[in-house]
């Protein structure tokens, strides 16, 4: 029975109630940040027409995709419990998905390991502080989603139906425009996975991508137009990018070069590390003259697709000025690749692992991530760890600090 | 000896998830002082109260404005040159930081009352947002005293006649008591017969040279406009159509300033106080009354049309 249900996927679910368990302010957010609580106020009031005072600049309303799943969430519970039921909603739709496609991809091994590290990793829990009502958590959920139906039509029947889901979610996203850049990266993914196993027909392919992506994005228009008036949401939401992008250009907001956003946006340290993992992996590959191999081929179309995501961050952030590479939160989108990426590494390296030492390595794996992330949650750090260690942390933030500064 | 070294390797599988275990760590670690309630390792237990608080008040207040348009916040607080002013209160049960160099949000639970009325302010953002030039007259949020300018319930701010001629009902929030009166009797100083010819001067004085704050985004308009990069091809019909339909100037003129404070009262509509866990503050609501002001001049914002891209509204922007 289990192995019908994957058992796996209980361990995912259980580790935010662990998380819940040793503290359950874990999900809600830092107050002084309002582009959540700006959020809220759609979530509760996405059909009122706001005409008087929608502003010259309706930047924030364009996120359809996200406020129209708050406002039915919260039509549906009170406040308290709809957050609870949004933000659990996200957290598990984007694990899951992102186990389903590792799985598919390789195998559970290395789904559950690596999801597991996804589930523990600090900054996918909110660059912003758990900012979870903003936008970025709800696009990666679709983005995820996307990726997953992609992967799916690559791999399975019914690829027409996948093709077309994937369109749908993948449309969803871009309500954050910056899942745009990441189009390519998912047609490079589908297309080489696609190649290697069902050879869907390309231009059947992309029809039903597209017809999922225009039937989803007509039916947003179609609810935006209801709820405020505004039918072409996206390209209201563009024009404005465009302009706070002209602005940035001008030197009128804020700007740093490349190497001084490090200590601004420490999430880039591993995408960084990452990304020279990957092109060794890719040169060696190269060299290797390995692309024959299949599973060689799908590691190296998958670090492909990372590298040309960060690419047009790096590329975005040099050229156009738009510190695309200098907030964590802009920087949140590369998630899902940058663990594909990992889970890459790890199927690498645990290609030889046999089943009962794959249980057990899951069972370090649990550990490992779960035990540092946990100590300290139930007290304040000084309460709850020993003074050793509570002056060693006080020690290594002074150093940031200083370095930071 | 060789077989121990073939198991040790076998467990180097799990450098990756030592490696974003550690990661996550170092992230933890060197988040800047500051910034270190976002490190979700320490017990914030106002986070909840406080989400519960924001949501209620969020619902009285569409009692008083269904949609937002008329209510500007009032409250008190924040960072003036870098010091907290008020507002940031201490838990009553809560143990002081051990090292005092801690910042004021972190170990030691300092519940900050400030940031709770910056939330509620964020959760009816949108429906006070105005042109992004006009904001520098009306002020961030809507709000009558923005916390980032520190200003205080005892003082008229320079721009409060022009945020009264927008928005029109005050809901006054503060966890003190006396906070309320004294915040009502400021602002019942606005009136002519209870302003000061000196203060009023001065914020003539200070609204002739607001000018310069529109400046600073006409200009940026202006120069997307006869710039000739590849993006500016997009905006400039935009960014035209923005400089011909909005004015880039302040709205009131010195007379309608006159005119309002001429007859400027206000009523207290109601008070409710809020409470959740410990945390606990007051709202008082208050309309500002001015019916000659409004029979003589329409307010600046209903001169306003096309401030959106709502095609039912706003029928000359129907490409959009």
């Amino acid at each position: 029975m289990f192995s019908r249900l994957d058992i796996n996927i209980f361990i995912l679910i259980l580790i935010p109630i662990f998380f819940s368990l040793s503290n359950v302010d874990w999900i809600y957010g830092n107050l002084g940040m309002t582009d959540h609580w700006i959020a809220y106020n759609f979530f509760q009031d996405f059909f009122h027409e706001q005409v008087i005072n929608a502003g010259q600049f309706p930047y924030k309303f364009t996120r359809v995709s996200n406020h129209l799943y708050g406002y039915l969430v919260h039509k549906i519970f009170p406040p308290i419990p709809a957050y609870y039921f949004y933000f659990f909603s996200l957290f598990y739709c984007v694990v899951m998905c992102f186990y389903i496609t590792i799985r598919k991809l390789f195998n559970k091994h290395v789904a559950i390991i690596t999801s597991i590290m996804l589930c523990c990793y600090t900054h996918f829990h909110g660059p912003l502080s758990f900012e979870s009502m903003y936008q970025n958590y709800t696009s990666m959920a679709y983005f995820m989603v996307s990726i997953m139906f992609a992967v799916l039509a690559a791999k399975q029947q019914r690829f027409k139906l996948y093709l077309f889901l994937s369109g749908v979610f993948y449309a969803s996203s871009i309500h954050q425009l910056l899942y745009i850049m990441y189009l390519p990266s998912l047609i490079l993914i589908y297309t080489a996975i696609n190649h290697i196993n069902n050879k869907n027909p390309l231009l059947e392919s992309i029809k039903w991508f597209l017809l999922g992506a225009i039937t989803i994005t007509l039916i947003f228009s179609a609810i935006s137009y209801i709820a405020q008036g505004m039918t072409f949401f996206l390209f209201v939401q563009f024009i404005q990018t465009l302009f706070f992008v002209e602005a940035t250009a001008m030197d009128v907001t804020y700007w740093k070069p490349l190497w001084k956003t490090l200590w601004d946006a420490k999430s880039t340290w591993l995408i960084y590390l990452s990304s020279i993992i990957g092109i060794l992996a890719i040169l060696v590959i190269l060299l290797k003259k390995k692309l024959d191999d299949k599973y060689c081929f799908t590691c190296f179309t998958l670090i492909v697709s990372f590298e040309l995501a960060l690419l047009i961050h790096l590329i975005q952030h040099a050229f156009s000025r738009t510190m695309a590479m200098g907030y964590d939160y802009i920087i949140y989108p590369l998630l899902p690749f940058l663990f594909i990426t990992i889970a890459v590494f790890y199927s690498f390296l645990s290609k030889n692992t046999q089943q009962t030492n794959g249980n057990r390595l899951v069972a370090y794996a649990l550990l490992i991530s779960i035990l540092p992330l946990v100590t300290g949650i139930t007290n304040p750090i000084e309460q709850k760890t020993s003074n050793w260690i509570y002056q060693q942390t006080l020690e290594i933030e002074t150093f940031f600090d200083e370095k930071g500064n | 000896m060789l077989s121990h070294f073939k198991n040790i390797k076998r467990y180097l599988i799990l450098l990756p998830v030592i490696f974003i275990t550690a990661m996550s760590l170092i992230n933890k670690v060197s988040i800047s002082k500051d910034q270190n309630v976002y490190r979700w390792d320490y017990k914030l237990t106002y986070l909840e109260d406080s989400h519960h608080l924001i949501t209620e008040v969020y619902d009285y207040l569409k009692k008083y404005d269904p949609l937002f348009n008329r209510l500007l916040l009032m409250y008190e607080g924040g960072y003036r040159d870098g010091t907290i002013t008020d507002e940031i209160a201490l838990h009553e049960n809560v143990i002081q930081p051990k090292d005092p160099a801690l910042p004021a949000s972190s170990y030691g639970e300092k519940i900050n009352y400030t940031l709770i009325y910056n939330a509620i302010a964020g959760a009816r953002y949108f429906s006070s947002l105005v042109p992004v030039h006009i904001r520098s007259d009306l002020g961030w949020q809507g709000s009558l005293y923005p916390y980032y300018q520190g200003y205080t319930f005892s003082d008229i701010g320079p721009d409060a006649y022009s945020r009264i001629n927008y928005k029109d009902t005050i809901a006054i929030l503060s966890r003190v008591e006396e906070k309320h009166q004294q915040a009502k009797e400021t602002l019942e100083k606005m009136s002519i017969s209870n302003i000061s010819s000196k203060k009023l001067a001065e914020i003539m004085e200070k609204y002739r040279n607001i000018d310069d704050k529109f400046e600073i985004y006409s200009h940026v308009f202006k120069r997307i406009r006869d710039s000739e990069s590849i993006l500016s091809r997009f905006t400039k019909k935009y960014i035209s159509e923005i400089l011909e339909k909005v004015p880039m100037k302040p709205i009131l003129t010195e007379n309608m300033i006159k005119d309002m404070a001429n007859e400027l009262k206000f009523e207290t509509i109601d008070e409710q106080y809020f409470s959740s866990g410990s945390i606990k503050f007051k709202v008082t609501i208050v309309k500002a009354v001015m019916p000659e002001y409004y029979k003589k001049q329409k307010r600046s914002w209903d001169n306003i049309e096309c401030w959106n891209f709502s095609t039912t509204t706003c029928l000359r922007l129907s490409r959009f």
